[in-house]
């Protein structure tokens, strides 16, 4: 389990987030999802698909109790220090029409479909089935630039 | 020459003899996967590290345990009335599950682990010394609540088997070839993509449960072939009681419905008759006492953490490969042979040639590991509770005047000549259906009808006579549901005082 993980998305996003926003709640379950595809250990958190995404049950119990908020103490691995410039790198990319929170939404469900639900390189078949689950994303543009990033998330 | 295709039949070609189970009888498939160079490298990964200084008959491997899994698994699927080719797709992924195994099995894996964390530091001893602060302050009151889930971590070991079966041309080429020979679409159920979901631990496909829910059930839940056989396996090899369940009759008990949804739509659960209740609580009350008299042994506990922590500096250190390095050798392993000596050999090779070049008291340990030696406990300083009450424990722990004066040298030194070891362990991961009701309150209807479905995939199910469903956490008859909240504390304290003389 992590004790950090408002620190860890005060690093990444550059402020302190509202556990208690559902906004921020989705943003740091994607964002340990994320750091944990490419292998940063956070916790031994397993995430299922859900609503928003991939989700993780026990991860929210830790987003909903985090209550410190201390970078000073805080210090990040080499390696993870090494990811999360590429979750960055990501967010850099970002389309300006969509908010921070939906954007890392999209890019960590597209990844989940690929890997754990169509089990499929086609690119047709994951946009089907996320547009078929999340109407939201409705912007085939934006879908592929998301796509696109997945990329970055290597080890 | 016509190109005649038959029926799939399960034909065994050959045979392994294993002193747990006896003559182990194998298909042709498994005969060519058993014989291949990734699959031999587990010859090479003992499957409890260091075990064998302390009972000194635990020399097995991964190679033999995948062997048994594989058996067990298959001795499950036919009593539960799957078909050859069903029984197939089991048998391959019993066999292949332990294929990314780290050196020296979980203390590799743990080490790989904390050096890819999120908040690791340069020094491992620091990092090893705040985690038992974490586990027995943050983690111990932390609700646990299972169900049918897979990790998603990239590190963990059944991660990395995915990886190693994925990038695997032999495998694939094998399976392919076999699907080939016969006239049933074999490769709709015998498939990489399955195989690799049961050893995961994946039950979605498309969002929804997926139809080989049920062979997952065999291979990763609370009673699966995997557990059951490292169970007996660890046990004979240790020369301990623990494994002498009543397999037959267990797996007899076991029983597998298709519960309908909300939908209409159909998943399957497999679970045990209510006769099968008695062995099922005797399967994880010897689990229990396995781990508190073997794997939590107090000369276990202390070189498990030495492994663990020399493995972390060697890595930290550049000796061994750090996980990014690895992570690219796995996924490249048919072009070379780097991958099959990563085994418990590569750990030997460093222990040996790394003399002066380590963390001072990791250094220590390093020469106590080779002269067959370990640190010291500290007299009459072990603290072991049984206890429903998990404040009670972080009371007494935190009140302990030698963790005081840890956790003070820890905070302040950023040093401690004490070496802390902390585990604990439960009958069952399980909670009562209304502690996890008020767990998953929050979520939407159909995502709690999911994790309700796959909490009962998970444990071990009651299936009744009416087909009613319940975890033994919640069947009057279990014992579970009088011991599940119990657990079993050990913290002990060693020292380096008496060391390096």
């Amino acid at each position: 389990m992590c004790k950090y993980i408002k620190e860890l998305c005060g690093i990444v996003y550059d402020r302190e987030i509202d556990c208690k926003k559902l906004e921020d709640q989705i943003l740091a379950q994607k964002t340990v999802y994320l750091l944990e595809t490419m292998g940063v250990y956070i916790g031994d958190y397993s995430f299922n698909w859900c609503k928003y995404g991939p989700y993780s049950l026990k991860l929210q119990d830790d987003i909903l109790n985090s209550t410190t908020f201390d970078l000073t103490t805080f210090k990040l691995s080499d390696f993870a220090t090494e990811k999360i410039m590429i979750l960055k790198e990501i967010l850099a990319n970002k389309d300006l029409s969509l908010k921070e929170y939906r954007w890392m939404e999209l890019v960590a469900s597209l990844h989940f479909i690929k890997n754990y639900i169509s089990h499929s390189s086609d690119k047709k078949e994951i946009f089907k089935f996320l547009k078929k689950n999340k109407s939201y994303f409705n912007d085939d543009t934006i879908i592929d630039n998301a796509y696109k990033s997945l990329e970055l998330i290597i080890i | 020459m016509g190109n005649k295709r038959k029926n799939f039949k399960i034909v065994y070609v050959d045979k392994v003899f294993d002193n747990v189970h006896g003559v182990i009888e194998i298909t042709e498939i498994e005969r060519k996967i058993i014989q291949l160079p990734i699959f031999k490298r587990l010859q090479n990964i003992k499957q409890l590290s260091f075990v064998n200084r302390i009972f000194p008959g635990a020399e097995h491997t991964r190679y033999i345990h995948s062997i048994g899994v594989m058996h067990i698994a298959d001795k499950m699927a036919i009593s539960l009335g799957y078909n050859d080719i069903e029984r197939q797709l089991i048998r391959l992924a019993g066999l292949l599950h332990d294929l990314g195994h780290y050196p020296l099995s979980h203390e590799g894996e743990r080490a790989y682990k904390s050096n890819s964390k999120v908040n690791a530091t340069e020094n491992v001893l620091l990092d090893y010394y705040k985690k038992v602060i974490n586990d027995i302050e943050d983690d111990l009151n932390k609700p646990k609540f299972e169900y049918m889930e897979k990790t998603s971590n990239k590190a963990h070991h059944e991660q990395m088997t995915i990886c190693v079966i994925e990038s695997d041309n032999d495998i694939k080429n094998y399976i392919k070839e076999h699907n080939k020979l016969y006239n049933d679409n074999l490769d709709e159920i015998i498939n990489i993509q399955n195989i690799c979901d049961i050893i995961i631990g994946n039950v979605e496909r498309d969002g929804k449960i997926s139809p080989i829910c049920g062979y997952v059930q065999l291979i990763h839940s609370e009673l699966d072939a995997d557990r059951i056989d490292y169970l007996m396996r660890d046990s004979l090899a240790s020369g301990t009681c623990f494994g002498n369940i009543e397999l037959e009759l267990l797996i007899k008990n076991m029983t597998r419905i298709k519960m309908k949804d909300s939908k209409g739509e159909e998943h399957e659960i497999i679970g045990i008759k209510p006769k099968g209740i008695p062995h099922a609580d005797y399967f994880l009350i010897s689990r229990f006492f396995s781990y508190t008299q073997v794997v939590f042994n107090k000369h276990v506990s202390i070189l498990c953490a030495m492994i663990e922590l020399c493995v972390s500096d060697f890595i930290q250190n550049r000796k061994m490969i750090d996980f990014k390095t690895l992570h690219r050798m796995v996924s490249n392993h048919n072009k070379g042979r780097e991958y099959l000596d990563f085994t418990d050999m590569e750990f030997w090779k460093h222990l040996i040639n790394s003399p002066g070049s380590l963390e001072t008291k990791v250094e220590i340990l390093r020469k106590k590991l080779l002269e067959c030696d370990e640190l010291k406990e500290i007299n009459d300083s072990e603290i072991v509770i049984v206890s429903d009450d998990f404040n009670e424990v972080i009371e007494k722990i935190t009140n302990n005047e030698l963790y005081k004066c840890f956790k003070n040298d820890v905070l302040e030194k950023q040093e401690s000549s004490i070496f802390p070891v902390f585990k604990n362990i439960s009958f069952t991961d399980h909670i009562p259906l209304n502690n996890y009701e008020t767990l998953i309150k929050d979520q939407r209807d159909n995502e709690k009808e999911k994790f309700m479905i796959k909490r009962l995939q998970d444990g071990i199910c009651v299936i009744d006579n009416n087909m009613q469903l319940s975890l033994l956490v919640d069947n009057e008859s279990s014992l579970m549901s009088k011991l599940y909240l119990i657990k079993k504390y050990f913290l002990r304290f060693y020292e380096y005082d008496h060391v390096g003389e």
